[in-house]
């Protein structure tokens, strides 16, 4: 398994990681593909199949707020035109 | 139900657990105030002669994924470290409901990922410290998928999710099971099936029951026992156990993955020191979860990667189909199947199928969906017979 996949993997996870972390999961990710590997085997052609999945995208389009400004005002803060929220960090 | 006051009860409970948990370590927390007042509520309804639950007085614990309103719930992880419930799971409930008295939290594998080397529920009721305890572990009593509903319950991986009952007989299983069971509004996939009473099937008369049994599988004398207990043992060939494990292994480490994700220093439990909100999640989870979550993270992340998605997670779905006609098929010429405790490819195929089990002894014996009323019957004579 290429240490770099890896490193992706741990990114999309959002786990920050060091080098004994990837030695580890390297042998998790081995583990999975002899999973793979055993499922191969199987004969599934009866078995119902998923149905395959789209993303449908539709076009961004601004739309005018009717109450933009009863809206605004049913905020605890705002400043000019935005609400404003607490700092999370 | 128990006879005696429920606060002398829930003390001696008490100081057992806190002898015993020295060693054992089953119990991370007792609830003691919280316990001490619902037991003085159940005396006291006793002695204004209101009519008592079904569990009054029974000390329970529950594993550490289990919410209770008001008190810490952290999976035994860090990432949760000072996690408060913010209500009561249904299951729970309904042991409250029923008299019974919460006493404590019980520990677990990380967020219930494994190695699977815990056995706390197990431990602390084969030693005698509560009588009941809840609990995702592998032994007890594990209801059907959806039989038992799982609100308040911190997801592993929901299409395998159970809350199993751990009792010291089959007898008590099936009083509880009786109390948990049935449809919740909180669950959509907790099934609107009549609840029956359990207790109704115990006997020690097997006759008419059909046991299918696995070839090359050592089950010792049991079958002698269970023959003279009137059973009719059938043999039995299950194609797709070969794939159980893979087939488990996939499905949980992609939806854990996925169930894990909340868990990011900022709603819930443990946040690491950090420069900025990115470093916050990575941080907070490099530092939250132990090596086990972190491994079933990065395994279901692979899993459900582009290149992967089909080989795995789709394959591992079709596994799953197949494994389960192939238990209709056998339910077919029997009314449950025994197999050794240590056949772990049959407990996780039938964990991705669904299927009740018992353990009893060192067997485990598994039925088609919403037939408890078989296993515990099965269960209650053998360990009766055991016993003589």
């Amino acid at each position: 398994m290429d240490n770099e996949h890896i490193k992706d993997l741990a990114r999309s996870a959002k786990l920050a990681f060091n080098e004994d972390d990837i030695k580890d999961w390297n042998e998790a990710l081995k583990n999975v593909d002899a999973f793979a590997e055993k499922l191969s085997g199987l004969d599934s052609a009866a078995a119902p199949q998923p149905t395959e999945r789209k993303m449908l995208f539709r076009e961004d389009e601004i739309k005018p707020f009717a109450d933009a400004a009863g809206l605004i005002a049913d905020f605890k803060e705002s400043e000019d035109d935005f609400c404003k929220v607490e700092k999370m960090l | 139900m128990i006879k005696n006051s429920t606060v002398s009860v829930l003390n001696d409970a008490i100081k057992k657990i806190k002898e015993k948990n020295a060693e054992l370590k089953a119990f991370i927390e007792i609830f003691e105030e919280s316990a001490l007042e619902q037991a003085k509520k159940i005396d006291e309804k006793r002695a204004s002669g209101k009519p008592l639950g079904r569990l009054a007085g029974v000390c329970v614990g529950i594993q550490d994924n289990l919410m209770y309103k008001g008190h810490l719930m952290t999976c035994a992880s860090k990432i949760l470290q000072g996690q408060r419930a913010p209500f009561t799971a249904t299951a729970v409930q309904r042991l409250i409901d029923e008299d019974a008295v919460i006493v404590g939290r019980l520990d677990m594998d990380e967020l219930g990922a494994g190695p699977e080397v815990k056995t706390a529920c197990a431990d602390a009721v084969a030693a005698g410290m509560v009588p009941l305890a809840l609990g995702t572990e592998a032994a007890g009593l594990k209801p059907t998928y959806g039989r038992i509903s799982r609100y308040g319950l911190s997801a592993f991986s929901g299409s395998v999710d159970r809350i199993g009952i751990f009792a010291n007989n089959a007898a008590d299983a099936a009083i509880a099971l009786g109390v948990l069971a049935g449809a919740d509004d909180n669950d959509a996939m907790a099934y609107d099936i009549a609840v029956p009473d359990y207790t109704n099937a115990l006997s020690t008369d097997l006759t008419g029951l059909k046991i299918g049994v696995l070839e090359n599988c050592g089950y010792g004398e049991s079958l002698e026992t269970l023959k003279k207990l009137g059973a009719q043992i059938i043999n039995v060939s299950l194609p797709s156990l070969q794939y159980g494990e893979a087939c488990y292994r996939v499905l949980t480490s992609a939806e854990a993955s996925a169930n894990f994700e909340k868990f990011d220093g900022i709603r819930f439990g443990f946040a690491a020191e950090a420069e900025n909100l990115d470093e916050v999640y990575s941080k907070t989870r490099a530092e939250g979860f132990g090596k086990e979550v972190k491994k079933t993270i990065i395994s279901g992340h692979y899993i459900l990667s582009k290149d992967n998605y089909k080989k795995t997670f789709v394959k591992a779905q079709a596994a799953r189909a197949v494994i389960a006609a192939d238990f209709k098929d056998a339910f077919k010429k029997c009314d449950i199947i025994l197999t050794p405790a240590t056949l772990g490819d049959m407990r996780f195929a039938a964990d991705v199928a669904g299927l009740p089990r018992i353990s009893a002894g060192n067997l485990y014996f598994y039925a088609d969906k919403f037939k408890e009323e078989a296993i515990l019957k099965a269960a209650y004579a053998f360990e009766r017979a055991a016993k003589k």
